[in-house]
């Protein structure tokens, strides 16, 4: 072999190794940035994603969806399957943990303006307004406009990187639970599922007590001095405002509902002092758009059962809520959950939930005392 | 740009590369270098894109003053010009690099209010000054001259030698573009320049950077410092600054061979010197030539009375030390190692013969002690690793001695196997906390006084796959650690 040849042999084969973890990142995919490959029990489901706000942009873009469902975690429950039936097209469910209203409109702003959306199902979560309520970690106005070089930087290099890619081999060979389904969006629960299944109600006390001390300590949810002050969610609203305003000027159907939250939780948010803001916030919305409201104390936000914790409901309850919205005389839903509120009854529909609040002392109310 | 950076490894670098090779392929040799000097300005403007008109500024006007020399003949003019250039570089440096210092001095010496103008410190203005002032001098002394203005941009702003060095005469690097067998993509070039490279980076991520965390621990955090703790934090420093220097120097000479032009070396084990001469001669070594050839020859050097040759080393140490920053610990450094030189001078004119183990240790343990100086960021600072240095805050467990000296008695008594071991273990309770430093410690002490250096491993280079396998191995490692968002810089960007 003459020296040229070594000399060239050598410098392809060093620069291959240095190729081969970024390689074997873009393959395994652990963020879903690239989808080149998707092998079930390889590397299909994503357990290690840095953000679901980034992976979920990658995997919406893949879906290629007409029916979006939006909100928070509380949404994100839902199996999109659920809305699907009623709506025909391909669903996804697009809620974002934790969202804001800005980033709630950001990502279905991008949706129409790149695909043909005909229904928008949206869950309002009452702290989404909470002006501390900022945006997120993974969340990049940037990624947007297509080219998002960052994402495909942390995609491929670094070690953090390489350590998800091989957690996400193992833990798809092993069928461990994976928190979110991408593909279609929603979380299975699979872990607490499990958890449930092995404790029972133990586990359920234990999570619906730390959901609602989570509520009552986090700036970004319930413990906020300025969320006490109703005007503070105009800058919310406003985005809100938008999203209805963008469907109306698109054509496209949306369907709004007030997501539920166990007895306890409702009633925290009073015990917060945030009931002025709370009530004021329902009265705005629906100024804008008719909806359903869900929270209260009804037969499924009293059974316990039916929750994960005390703000996510599991999605038989899910399945509920879609059926009024989309008037499926069919299914049985109890008929003290759900109440449409319209411009029209706001006033009253407020006043006769007002009227269900048990005063009671935070403490009783994060240990669920009488409930 | 940052060697170090994935922009620069992955995107930058082989742009460049392939892109100035096609250029030559298709025999657009002037192109290719005009390409180049773009990417080179590129380079430089990735940092910080308000720079960019300052180092433009710089070679345009260094390039006029050349030209312009090259063309007159009356020697008066000449000298007029070569004072307006030196001028112009020196100034500029002094502007950015030490108005503040004056400001902070002068303040504090007359109780004045004067507000500092709070300059940013232009990336790699030291070194493309002094390149060009050597230009200027060489210009001025016949013995280079350039009239093409894309080759001077070339020559000042080549990416590889722009921001830290080596720092290079004109006739080193620029009949190298000229040579028409460097314009064809060598195998052997680029496998060499991958070998540097993969050294280099390897020395700066997965050894300078690790060591700078306890070097920074200890210089910048530790309100006061252990025996043992100033020990490993001015250790850690020692061989922080020569794994990052010298890996930037790798990559930057292994970067440079890619494009078949071959950099002068910079370092040369400085850690085996055998006195403050010998590692001058080893550290930095194009800076050393540039104070010697552009400072201490024209002071007089050495062809003087022995006290004034020996005020011209201070002045040339003390110029040197100043030129890598604006502080008083610049300037003691500068002026010990000046001192240093002295005494050196003194204990050659008596003639004895000191044991090659012992001058290792002696220049070893002075050059680690000054460089506290050149990294302490205040002289408190300074005083605390001194006062560490020498056990004056307490040794950190104040039991060491008794507890070395009873397993050392114990030793010798016939103990029961078990005692024997809770004697050692005891022993080995002090270092415990520290063990992983000292031994890392220890393995760049064996590195750098035994190892082959990366000029000697190259002049050794074959193209085995064991050798692509390890140093490919290497690089992945080193690549893997490094932080996507914020990599980190390397020491001589700072000066």
């Amino acid at each position: 072999m003459s020296a040229r040849k070594a000399y060239k042999k050598w410098a392809a084969l060093y620069s291959g190794l240095i190729a081969l973890p970024f390689l074997f990142n873009l393959l395994v995919d652990p963020y879903g940035y690239f989808q080149v490959l998707s092998i079930p029990h390889v590397n299909r489901e994503k357990s290690e994603v840095l953000s679901e706000y980034a992976t979920k942009y990658y995997y919406v873009n893949r879906a290629k969806p007409d029916v979006i469902m939006l909100g928070t975690s509380r949404m994100l429950t839902h199996d999109p399957e659920d809305v699907a039936k009623y709506t025909g097209g391909k669903a996804y469910n697009l809620a974002l943990s934790g969202s804001n209203m800005y980033e709630q409109y950001e990502y279905l702003k991008y949706m129409t303006e790149n695909y043909p959306v005909r229904y928008v199902v949206m869950g309002l979560d009452f702290f989404s307004f909470n002006p501390e309520n900022k945006n997120k970690t993974g969340f990049e106005e940037d990624r947007f406009k297509g080219f998002y070089y960052r994402d495909y930087v942390h995609g491929l290099i670094g070690i953090e990187t390489l350590k998800a890619s091989l957690l996400t081999v193992k833990n798809n060979a092993q069928n461990a639970c994976f928190s979110i389904d991408y593909d279609e969006g929603y979380s299975t629960w699979c872990s607490r599922g499990k958890a449930f299944r092995e404790a029972g109600e133990t586990v359920l006390l234990r999570e619906m007590k730390s959901s609602l001390k989570t509520f009552s300590t986090d700036k970004a949810a319930y413990n906020s001095e300025k969320f006490k002050e109703p005007g503070s969610i105009s800058g919310n609203l406003s985005y809100f405002k938008k999203i209805v305003e963008l469907c109306r000027s698109r054509g496209i159907t949306l369907k709004v509902f007030i997501s539920p939250v166990y007895e306890a939780q409702f009633d925290l948010i009073y015990a917060m002092g945030l009931g002025e803001t709370y009530e004021h916030w329902k009265s705005e919305v629906a100024k804008l758009i008719s909806f359903y409201d869900f929270t209260g104390r009804n037969s499924i936000t009293t059974d316990k059962e039916l929750w994960w914790d005390t703000s996510h409901l599991k999605k038989e309850g899910g399945r509920l809520i879609f059926a009024l919205l989309f008037d499926d005389k069919k299914t049985d839903v109890p008929g003290d959950f759900g109440v449409y509120v319209s411009s029209e009854n706001a006033q009253e529909h407020i006043n006769f939930l007002h009227k269900q609040i048990e005063q009671k002392d935070l403490a009783e109310i994060l240990e669920l005392d009488g409930y | 740009m940052l060697f170090n950076s994935y922009e620069f490894i992955f995107l930058f670098l082989p742009v460049t590369f392939l892109v100035y090779f096609a250029l030559n392929r298709l025999k657009k040799t002037y192109l290719s270098r005009v390409w180049l000097v773009l990417a080179s300005l590129f380079f430089y403007s990735w940092w910080d894109v308000r720079n960019l008109p300052l180092i433009l500024v710089s070679i345009c006007f260094n390039y006029f003053i050349g030209l312009r020399m090259g063309h007159v003949r009356r020697p008066g003019y000449r000298r007029l010009l070569f004072i307006s250039g030196l001028l112009f570089n020196i100034l500029l440096l002094m502007y950015y690099k030490y108005t503040d210092f004056m400001i902070t001095n002068v303040n504090a010496a007359f109780g004045t209010d004067f507000s500092l103008l709070k300059l940013g410190l232009p990336l790699g203005i030291s070194f493309f000054s002094i390149t060009q002032i050597a230009y200027l001098a060489d210009v001025y002394m016949r013995s280079a001259r350039e009239y093409n203005f894309v080759n001077y941009g070339l020559f000042v702003s080549f990416f590889p030698h722009l921001l830290a060095g080596p720092i290079l005469h004109h006739k080193e690097m620029m009949p190298q573009f000229e040579r028409l067998r460097n314009k064809i993509l060598n195998p052997e070039g680029v496998a060499r320049g991958l070998f540097l490279l993969s050294i280099g980076l390897i020395k700066k991520v997965i050894v300078a950077d690790h060591l700078a965390v306890w070097a920074d621990k200890g210089f910048d955090v530790s309100k006061s410092l252990t025996l043992l703790d100033a020990w490993i934090t001015s250790l850690s420093y020692s061989f922080q600054i020569y794994f990052d220097f010298s890996g930037y120097t790798d990559m930057a000479l292994g970067a440079a061979l890619l494009f078949n032009i071959r950099l002068p070396i910079n370092f040369n084990s400085p850690y085996k010197a055998v006195n403050i001469q010998d590692f001058w001669r080893r550290w930095h070594m194009t800076l050393s030539r540039f104070l010697r050839d552009y400072i201490y020859i024209p002071l007089g050097g050495n062809r003087t009375k022995p006290l004034r040759a020996d005020m011209n080393v201070l002045v040339t140490f003390i110029i040197g030390g100043i030129w890598h920053g604006a502080g008083w610990g610049f300037l003691i450094w500068g002026s010990l190692h000046g001192l240093a030189y002295m005494v050196h001078r003194l204990w050659q004119s008596l003639n004895i013969k000191m044991h090659r183990f012992i001058a290792i240790f002696l220049t070893f343990n002075f050059v680690n002690v000054t460089w506290v100086f050149f990294r302490a960021r205040t002289t408190d600072d300074a005083l605390k690793v001194f006062r560490g240095l020498f056990g004056l805050d307490g040794t950190g467990i104040e039991a060491f001695p008794d507890k070395l000296f009873s397993f050392v008695l114990d030793s010798f008594r016939l103990l029961q196997e078990e005692e024997k071991f809770l004697a050692l273990a005891d022993l080995l309770s002090y270092l415990q906390g520290s063990m992983d430093k000292l031994f890392v410690i220890a393995l760049c002490l064996f590195t750098c006084l035994f190892a082959r250096n990366s000029n000697e491993m190259l002049d050794r280079f074959r193209p085995e796959w064991k050798r692509a396998v390890l140093f490919g191995a290497g690089t992945v490692f080193a690549v893997l650690l490094i932080k996507i968002d914020e990599p980190a810089k390397f020491l001589y960007f700072n000066f």
